[in-house]
């Protein structure tokens, strides 16, 4: 019975990223009606009530001296306006671009608790913000310089004969954005929490074991707790590369490399 | 109207966001369009997870 409850315990390091339904509604109604609250969708919900009400919290501007919540906040308005400014030269996209950065910060790091689900584990949530950032990109690219945005395909100076190849390498690229800048972020996600529940099995198995096991254990253990916090940075690095690249990408379409 | 009661900021947001609007209508259909097909796949069809496994069954009667 002991190993049969052993089994249970341990479980596949994959299983924490597995969509399954909390709540479901089927009915046969309106053709076939199916409405589940999954636990993606459950998370999703938990990271817009985090990012309105640390928005709420730190919105102290009736009063003179501000609070620790709004100095932080502030200096992350400040960093993320900076980079904007720096990488487009105007302030036009700050609003998408915060809010992206929240979103992706505040999501991989409710994912860092222990027992809860990463939304951005999920290949359909950072697959579908990088193409939908791809597709907008083309879309501004193409209202603003018209067919002339064709001409990002050929980077000045090539030779005539080389055209047709560069064209294709250029489309090629700019098409396998789609999936890296959502990739990137899923892979370093999965990878780091895969890492995590591995290590955590290995010490909870070498913890249960005798005393001696146990008292020895506490040294792996402490690299396990700088892992988590390499896992914290991370989530930082990570929400701030994917906002880096989308102004990168926004830079592209408006000024044609 | 503000949100919330928060400070209101005069931030144009629909005008500069539209490509953004737009693409995450397109991103929208996409991925709709990638649940229906995998919903409908033969490796999922009659998956007992799959919550739309009944209708399917219904639908290839007839």
């Amino acid at each position: 019975m002991f190993g049969n409850q052993q089994y249970n315990i341990i479980n596949s390091p994959l299983e924490q990223f597995e969509v399954t339904s909390l709540l479901g509604l089927n009915a046969p109604i309106l053709g076939y009606l199916n409405i589940s609250l999954t636990n993606l969708a459950l998370y999703s919900l938990l990271v817009l009530f985090i990012i309105v009400s640390l928005h709420y919290m730190a919105n102290n501007d009736t009063k003179l001296v501000p609070s620790k919540w709004s100095i932080a906040l502030e200096s992350v308005f400040a960093s993320i306006n900076s980079m904007v400014r720096e990488q487009l030269g105007k302030e036009l996209y700050l609003p998408f671009i915060y809010s992206l950065f929240f979103f992706i910060l505040i999501a991989n790091l409710t994912g860092n608790i222990p027992y809860s689900f990463t939304i951005t584990t999920s290949i359909m949530v950072s697959i579908g913000l990088s193409f939908t950032i791809l597709i907008a990109v083309t879309i501004l690219g193409l209202s603003i310089h018209k067919l002339h945005f064709f001409s990002y395909f050929v980077p000045s100076g090539t030779p005539l004969a080389l055209v047709p190849l560069l064209v294709l390498i250029e489309l090629v690229s700019y098409l396998a954005r789609a999936f890296s800048l959502g990739i990137r972020l899923f892979a370093n996600m999965v990878a780091g929490h895969t890492l995590m529940k591995i290590l955590a099995t290995f010490l909870y198995q070498m913890f249960s074991g005798s005393l001696i096991v146990a008292v020895l254990t506490l040294i792996p253990f402490t690299l396990f707790l700088a892992i988590m916090g390499l896992e914290l940075a991370v989530s930082f690095i990570q929400a701030y590369v994917f906002v880096i690249l989308t102004c990168s990408y926004i830079k592209d379409a408006i000024e044609l490399h | 109207m503000s949100f919330l009661g928060l400070r209101k900021w005069p931030t144009p947001v629909a005008k500069p966001l539209w490509p953004f609007i737009a693409a995450g209508t397109i991103t929208y259909f996409l991925v709709a369009k990638a649940q229906d097909m995998g919903v409908k796949s033969e490796a999922y069809a009659k998956d007992p997870r799959n919550p739309y496994a009944a209708q399917i069954a219904k639908e290839s009667h007839h």
